[in-house]
């Protein structure tokens, strides 16, 4: 069970006019994993993320989400799958739970079970309070949780988080990877992106893309190991400044 | 279809929650019925005229006070000399010149035929002509009105009656109403949608929806259906205040106007969804929607009308569905024109709104 | 504006530039749109009467009316769309649009006109739209009038009883001899077209700056704020003065469109006229937060500018208070300015009241604009 593939990737390959944003990376999944996917600004992540979730066609090599083909059977793919962007896209103008009734309504999940979620997810928060709230006033630790709560409201086998922690304090970080371990506990695979290293830390597995490429895969303690550094900060640089491209 | 009506509910959610758009959206039809249908008239009247009176006889200031009577013609002023009515005609106090020539009632009385010089500012040619026109009626009736005091009978052998169908009062405001009804939605229900699926573009509310896996169609019905109630809301909201405002029922069937109402409203809010999906920001769907929405407003006949534009003009109307509306519209209200004598607005109408709602829907991407 | 000032507001002005040609679709939209709207709204928007599409009901068919009728089919303004025979006939091709006008002969037509001398004739016009109805049948009485002396003539009938008062109108067309529409129309488009344009460019630029957030940052800088957002304003301008010359190239080379006073004259006003909209823009863009309002405003713009303007509907044909109102929109003085400039060809001193109208509202719109803006950043 443990060993099942549930993300495949071969020689995925993403270009824009001459520019090659992602250059044939190849990796797999399991399920149940946790995926660091890392690598420096413009080093194609969101690209390759986008392809996975079935919102870009790639220009070469093919990829596999829940076993459906993310070029041609992209709706089947965006049915096993959640996505929490790295902007912040939920409704503003919209309160807490309707947000999530609507993507609960969207998924065609009955209308009994959305309000039962809603009450399970939002003790789980501690938000009770918040409900009727505009999602636009909430200050941005919240958003961050809300919109991962809804990447998985509707009980996918994998969700793709796109830098979901960026711009929020270190006790909100901490509590939102409590969540993601909470989902991977469940059997939710993660694919997670992300600029913290301690975070690459929390991951079972980690890939560091540079210019396009995935330059390492492995375990932390691997990539440690094989890098011959004490963090996986140590890793991540001695990769990183090989880039070619700049920000 | 299930995620359908979540998908109405968060639609009408966000727009009655927008402080604007419910203001906007009951604003605009009450100024387009109430205060544009008064001002948008191309009625000639309150012409300024200014009289060169040279005779100064008993004949040529009856002359004078006649055009003064007229309900036509407003007199601005009367001058002692042309080149001081000249000066008034160019500054643009007044539009038309008459000058009665020294010697009016002398060649009158004595070759019973004289001359009376008209001076007409033709910038606007339709009310050069128009004014000129009547002004030659008015000189004509006080001929006949000489000729009459006199015991002499004009000879007219043929009696011409003119008969003015369908408005008799001559009255621009039936002609304008219908066909502003048809502006109003054009403005609401072909920008609104326009500006929707872009602003969620820019916002990137749309990656959230773009990665689910709900149907292209669904998510287009979501987007289009709202326009459709707010429009057909506009179009009876607006007759109802024709008719209270106004005074102006339509002389045809009100289904009918909403029969076509429908289809034009699907016809233009496609567009602008078709405009949206095919924008990067805002700005540019703006742009784009502004460029089109004038051009079809200004040659759809709203303001010029259809028959006067060049034959290749009138051809590339075809291609605008205000056309067609304004026209049926327009029929409908004042001729009471029935639906199979509307067949030719109604087909063109149809395949523009099936055609429009195609390109919306595959123009939308879901997967880029 | 001290000097350093100087520099570091040309540098914002550059920014903004760049801004505009890295975004090539609007840029060719800004500089292309406002032709394509002049040429094709000039081309378009006319009222002249042609191609009058006539029917007749004749209930006689006698030597008078038959010529009557070829007389009026063969008239450059109608098109004979033959015989009709009932009443019903003609309200269905009324109803369904194809046809304008009938022609409705008396019965025994000849021998009343010959005889008894009570013809009758009538006109049947579709009053839909009054003007044009009004035309058509000024212009078949013209011929009906041609008609009758013509016949009288031939009959010998023709010289006129000495005792007959008879006034001849001598009209002279000024300015439009021909009575052509364009004339009327394009410098009116003219000025909606840069209106709108100035408007919309110019309220949408900052309110985006706000929107993303960068505003703040420019207003952080060591220049005055009011400099800042000019800043924003010359490219527009350039623009607006690019696309005004290219419009008055294409109207006077392409369309005809005279330009029978000064040419300074005119530049003169188009320039106050441009500054004018741009701060209507910058007005706009202080009183809303969103590009989406600031769009709809502008919009919203469209309506009075093509009412009120006086571009189609002469202004004094509205009620006093409409007329009052239309003083209040920029368009209608450059309107009547411009065709007081390139159609009649009036000296300076006839339009002075236009440009001092049109530069105390620009100057109107800047200090609120300024106020608003002032207490937006308090």
């Amino acid at each position: 069970m443990r060993e099942e593939i549930v993300i495949r990737a071969e020689g995925l390959t993403k270009k824009f006019g001459s520019f090659v944003a992602t250059d044939h990376i190849t990796f797999e999944v399991r399920r149940g994993e946790i995926f660091g996917f890392l690598g420096a600004n413009g080093a194609g992540k969101t690209t390759a993320m986008r392809m996975l979730c079935g919102l870009s066609q790639p220009s070469e090599g093919r990829a596999q989400v829940a076993g459906y083909d993310v070029a041609t059977e992209y709706e089947q793919v965006k049915r096993h799958i959640g996505y929490m962007s790295q902007k912040f896209s939920l409704y503003d103008d919209l309160t807490v739970e309707e947000n999530l009734r609507l993507f609960g309504g969207i998924y065609g999940m009955e209308r009994g079970r959305v309000e039962e979620k809603i009450g399970e997810l939002l003790g789980e928060l501690g938000f009770e309070t918040g409900r009727k709230t505009m999602v636009g006033s909430l200050p941005m630790g919240w958003k961050q949780k809300l919109s991962f709560s809804l990447a998985i409201f509707h009980e996918p086998g994998i969700v793709f988080l796109d830098e979901p922690t960026g711009g929020v304090d270190p006790v909100t970080r901490r509590q939102f990877w409590e969540l993601i371990y909470r989902a991977a506990d469940r059997g939710i695979t993660v694919f997670v992106t992300t600029h913290y290293m301690d975070e690459a830390e929390y991951c079972d597995r980690v890939s560091i893309m540079v210019d396009g490429r995935i330059d390492a895969l492995g375990t932390p303690a691997e990539l440690k190991a094989q890098f011959g550094g004490p963090t996986m900060y140590e890793v991540f640089y001695a990769l990183a400044r090989t880039a070619k491209r700049g920000d | 279809m299930s995620a359908l009506p979540y998908l109405l509910a968060k639609e009408f959610k966000q727009l009655f929650r927008n402080r604007l758009l419910p203001v906007i959206i009951v604003l605009l039809p009450v100024a387009m019925m109430n205060v544009v249908p008064r001002i948008a008239t191309q009625e000639v009247r309150n012409l300024n005229i200014a009289v060169v009176d040279l005779d100064h006889s008993t004949l040529s200031s009856r002359l004078t006070r006649k055009l003064q009577a007229s309900e036509c013609f407003n007199l601005y002023a009367t001058c002692r000399d042309y080149g001081t009515a000249y000066d008034l005609l160019e500054e643009g106090s007044v539009d038309f010149i008459v000058t009665i020539g020294g010697g009016f009632e002398h060649n009158l009385n004595r070759s019973s035929e004289t001359d009376v010089m008209v001076s007409v500012n033709a910038v606007n040619g339709m009310k050069g002509g128009l004014g000129n026109s009547y002004l030659a009626q008015i000189v004509t009736q006080y001929a006949r009105e000489l000729n009459s005091e006199k015991g002499v009978a004009t000879r007219r052998p043929i009696s011409v009656e003119p008969r003015y169908l369908y408005n008799s009062a001559l009255d621009y405001k039936p002609y304008m109403i219908p066909a502003l009804m048809a502006m109003t939605l054009a403005l609401l229900v072909g920008f609104l949608p326009a500006l929707n699926v872009v602003g969620e573009k820019e916002r990137g509310t749309i990656e959230q929806i773009n990665v689910t896996p709900i149907s292209k169609i669904e998510l287009i019905l979501s987007k289009m259906i709202p326009y459709w109630i707010i429009g057909v809301f506009i179009v009876g909201f607006s007759m109802l205040m024709a008719w209270q405002i106004h005074g102006g029922v339509p002389a045809g069937s009100v289904c009918l106007i909403l029969l076509f109402s429908m289809v034009y409203i699907l016809t233009i809010s496609s567009l602008g969804l078709t405009v949206s999906n095919y924008s990067d920001n805002m700005r540019q769907a703006a742009i784009v929607m502004f460029f089109f929405v004038v051009i079809f407003i200004m040659t759809s006949g709203l303001i010029s009308p259809v028959a006067s534009m060049p034959g290749w003009a009138q051809e590339t109307t075809r291609l605008n569905p205000l056309r067609y509306i304004i026209a049926a519209m327009r029929d409908i209200y004042l001729k009471d024109s029935t639906f199979v004598q509307l067949l030719p607005q109604f087909v063109p109408l149809c395949i523009y709104g099936l055609a429009a709602s195609l390109w919306a829907v595959i123009s939308f991407r879901k997967n880029s | 504006m001290r000097k350093r000032d100087m520099g570091q507001f040309l540098s914002f002005a550059r920014k903004e530039f760049i801004h505009i040609l890295r975004d090539p679709r609007s840029l060719l939209i800004l500089l292309v749109m406002p032709q394509i709207m002049v040429v094709v709204l000039g081309c378009i928007i006319k009222n002249e009467v042609d191609d009058i599409r006539v029917g007749f009901l004749d209930g006689s068919h006698d030597y008078c009316s038959e010529r009557l009728t070829r007389r009026i089919c063969s008239n450059k303004h109608f098109i004979g769309r033959g015989e009709i025979g009932t009443e019903a006939e003609a309200a269905e091709l009324f109803k369904k649009g194809e046809i304008d006008l009938v022609v409705v002969y008396g019965s025994d037509f000849a021998n009343q006109m010959l005889h008894s001398g009570v013809a009758k004739l009538q006109l049947l016009s579709d009053g839909s739209e009054p003007n044009q109805a009004s035309v058509r049948v000024a212009y078949a009485r013209q011929i009906i009038a041609d008609f009758q002396r013509d016949m009288f003539s031939e009959m010998g009938g023709g010289q006129k009883a000495s005792d007959h008062f008879e006034i001849n109108v001598v009209s002279r067309m000024l300015f439009n001899p021909q009575q052509r529409s364009e004339l009327n129309f394009v410098p009116g488009v003219v000025g909606v077209v840069i209106l709108l344009i100035c408007c919309m460019m110019t309220s949408i630029a900052i309110v985006r700056e706000h929107e993303t957030g960068t505003m703040e940052i420019l207003l952080a800088s060591p220049l005055p704020s009011i400099y800042v957002v000019m800043a924003k304003l010359v490219p527009y301008l350039i623009i607006s003065l690019l696309d005004m010359a290219t419009i008055l190239c294409i109207s006077y080379y392409g369309m005809g469109v005279p330009m029978a006073g000064s040419l300074a004259v005119y530049v003169v006003t188009a320039s106050v006229y441009i500054l004018t909209s741009l701060m209507l823009g910058l007005l706009i863009s202080t009183v809303v937060s969103t590009q989406l309002a600031a769009m709809l405003l502008s919009l919203l713009l469209i309506v009075p500018t093509i009412y009120l303007s006086g571009m189609v509907f002469a202004i004094e044909s509205m009620p006093a208070a409409a007329q009052a109102l239309s003083n209040i929109v920029p368009a209608k003085w450059f309107i009547s300015a411009s065709r007081k400039i390139m159609i009649e060809g009036v000296g300076v001193e006839h339009v002075a009241t236009e440009i001092a109208a049109l530069a105390a509202e620009g100057l109107a719109f800047m200090l609120l604009a300024w106020r608003f803006f002032r207490t937006r950043l308090a």
